[in-house]
């Protein structure tokens, strides 16, 4: 199953999990609204393809390939 | 209770629910600015009147995302609420403020807040941006499944303000009998009950949401210029270069506005007062001092001007995002951006802004490598050296040699702070990096009325220094230079307590090519650097109405090309700035960081200007 890196931009999938990543890292996805049967989608990759902007509810986050490594959707 | 004091009111919510702007609409001109004791969070607070007469104190806590604190700004709004600030009670009601926007992810932080126990108004903000968007929230079936009043509310044009006053001061008075708060439940597994209140909120948002509409089209079509891989570099490029430009046309007027008034001011007390230590003390000690620092307040506040502008915009997070890669290479994150675009005004509010960094160690890269930025405290002395030195020639079309001089000591600031963060991360900040995660708020036009009050705390900060620190180092100067007396008229500086502590530095400035002169305005540029060029007046005894001017004159003859050029090396990075000193021993907890970034950087400053002052003598 694709991870969130490797998602094309604008189309949204919804995230089955968190493999790999680690409590702490898992609690601040809860926070920022990650969690899985949660719809995310790819907006914008900067230069280079790193990082990432991700639409997650009705927010934008920007974050690094290293975390959308971490989330794996369907 | 053992004393009365009035009921404390927490305003709480996430980094961008329009919380500071309903503080702004609540408060106004009221609140007051302080830190809190030992770290330098901001602490905003006001006294509040409520509609029934009653007053309360009310504070705008820091944002956050939670309870569990990423960050110390994080950990105060969590101490606040379980009362473990000293100085501050336990709040007796909480206002939160939720974006009706964002209702999902914001209820989470609702339903933990409501753990702890403590009386709470809702204030459901944004309302018109949601109803823009076509969403519509059952705001009286949200106050029903989460019990406690829900005020919609509009903070940015001052809707509903009244009626969330009126909750505040009911919810009070039923409360004065409730129970008392409770501590934060510790879970067994935290991230489960994370995860379990998440799952509550999303039913909730959902139960309570009538229509839903199709969110932030406006911001997606902005963004998808904005972060274009090519495209948003080249517009944060520009972006940055207009503001350096508007930062240094648009000052000089205002700049020469108060020069004239210093001037005439000191024309007024020498004309007014014998000639003497008074005189002497008024305008050469406290208006020649304070003045010279004075003249920079308009760069600063256009320079805020853009930084407040954009970041109420939401670009700043969007600039963050461009150049994340870029701080990568240096260890640290597109988190950096904002503090140490903040140092180009100056260092004081970059390393404060600092304390929203969640990585630690990047944190305190970050504040080492603030003083780097060229503050525009380093730029009279820049102007006059290179007013001074660098010959007014055109290089290509309308580019200047003196402005590219000027742009290139800009950059090897920058760059020189680029390449010490990297080799701090690798020895005394060493560790693996928390990537970055940032939220991008949506966009909207910043309101003019908290610009303008963002703006006058700022400046009130600014002539606070002025008024403090400053004033201090120019009465020390002053009285340096102005004692021991010879038969009651003051000494030739050479034999100024002044003059005898330049020459006994002279020695260690010396092999880079400086005189006493300038090893003697080095000691008082401690306290800020413009001082430097106060106290370069002062030893070379420039008396007239533009002592810059004429000051520009007397270097060119005392000082050779090298000399001048390993003084600008010099500037580059030099700590010259003990305000610098004290905010980072704040941020850091102790003397430790702050007395090694004087370390470093006086020895980088030593090498940069023994190599220039080298390189420049085998050269010219």
């Amino acid at each position: 199953m694709p991870r969130l890196d490797q998602l094309p931009l604008r189309q949204p999938r919804v995230i089955t999990g968190f493999p790999d990543a680690d409590p702490p890292l898992v609690a601040r996805l809860l926070e920022m609204g990650f969690d899985e049967g949660v719809t995310v989608e790819v907006t914008d990759r900067a230069a280079g393809g790193d990082p990432l902007a991700v639409r997650i509810g009705a927010t934008k986050v920007a974050l690094r390939r290293a975390i959308a490594r971490r989330i794996e959707t369907q | 209770m053992t004393s009365p004091r009035l009921p404390f009111v927490a305003v709480v919510g996430h980094p961008n629910a329009g919380k500071t702007s309903l503080f702004n609409a609540l408060t106004g001109a009221r609140q007051k600015v302080a830190n809190y004791p030992g770290v330098t969070v901001e602490r905003k607070s006001a006294r509040l009147p409520l509609p029934g007469g009653e007053t309360v104190d009310v504070v705008d806590l820091p944002g956050a995302y939670s309870l569990d604190p990423r960050s110390p700004d994080e950990e105060v709004t969590r101490d606040t609420l379980l009362g473990r600030v000293p100085g501050d009670p336990r709040p007796d009601l909480l206002i939160a403020v939720l974006d009706a926007t964002n209702l999902e992810i914001h209820l989470r932080f609702l339903l933990e807040l409501k753990e702890l126990g403590l009386p709470m108004v809702v204030a459901l903000n944004r309302v018109d941006m949601a109803l823009r968007d076509g969403t519509t929230i059952d705001s009286a079936r949200l106050a029903a499944r989460v019990g406690c009043p829900v005020v919609e509310t509009v903070a940015v044009r001052r809707q509903g303000l009244g009626e969330l006053l009126a909750a505040v001061e009911g919810a009070l008075h039923h409360a004065a009998s409730g129970p008392a708060g409770r501590d934060v439940p510790s879970a067994a597994d935290p991230v489960r009950h994370m995860r379990a209140l998440a799952r509550e909120a999303r039913a909730l948002a959902a139960d309570v949401t009538l229509a839903r509409g199709a969110a932030r089209q406006v911001t997606d079509r902005i963004d998808r210029l904005v972060l274009h891989p090519v495209a948003g570099p080249a517009l944060l490029a520009l972006l940055l270069f207009l503001v350096f430009q508007a930062v240094f046309t648009l000052a000089e007027t205002p700049m020469g506005w108060i020069e004239a008034g210093i001037a005439a001011l000191q024309r007024a007390v020498t004309s007014a007062l014998p000639p003497g230590l008074l005189a002497s003390l008024l305008a050469d000690g406290i208006l020649a001092g304070v003045g010279s620092v004075l003249v920079f307040l308009p760069q600063i506040l256009i320079l805020f001007t853009f930084i407040l502008a954009l970041e109420a915009s939401g670009y700043l997070g969007r600039a963050a995002f461009l150049v994340d890669r870029l701080m990568a290479r240096a260890g640290l994150s597109g988190s950096s951006f904002i503090p140490l675009l903040s140092s180009f005004a100056c260092a004081i509010p970059g390393i404060m802004a600092a304390r929203t960094i969640a990585d630690p160690r990047a944190r305190l890269a970050t504040i080492l490598v603030a003083p780097l930025m060229t503050c525009s405290a380093r730029l009279p002395v820049y102007s006059v050296l290179i007013a001074a030195f660098i010959p007014a020639r055109r290089v290509l079309g309308p580019v200047g040699l003196q402005g590219l001089v000027l742009f290139l000591l800009y950059a090897a600031g920058a760059l020189a702070g680029l390449a010490a963060a990297l080799l701090l991360r690798h020895t005394v900040a060493r560790g693996p990096s928390l990537p970055l995660m940032m939220e991008l708020p949506a966009y909207q036009l910043p309101r003019l009325r908290d610009l303008a009050l963002g703006l006058w705390l700022r400046a009130l900060a600014f002539l606070t220094r002025a008024g403090t620190i400053i004033l201090a180092a120019a009465l020390l100067l002053w009285a340096l230079a102005s004692f021991p007396r010879h038969n009651g008229h003051p000494p030739d500086l050479t034999e100024s307590f002044a003059g005898q502590v330049g020459a006994a530095l002279h020695p260690l400035v010396a092999p880079v090519g400086f005189g006493p002169d300038i090893a003697l305005a080095l000691v008082p540029a401690m306290a800020a650097r413009e001082v430097a060029i106060s106290a370069l007046g002062t030893v070379h005894a420039i008396k007239g109405d533009d002592p810059s001017a004429g000051l520009v004159e007397r270097l060119r003859i005392a000082w050779s090309l090298p000399t001048a050029l390993a003084l600008l090396a010099w500037f580059v990075f030099a700590p010259q700035c003990i305000s610098t000193l004290a905010v980072a021993r704040r941020e850091t907890g102790s003397w430790r960081w702050p007395i090694f970034m004087l370390v470093y950087l006086f020895a980088l400053a030593w090498i940069a200007a023994f190599l220039t002052y080298r390189a420049a003598l085998a050269l010219l």
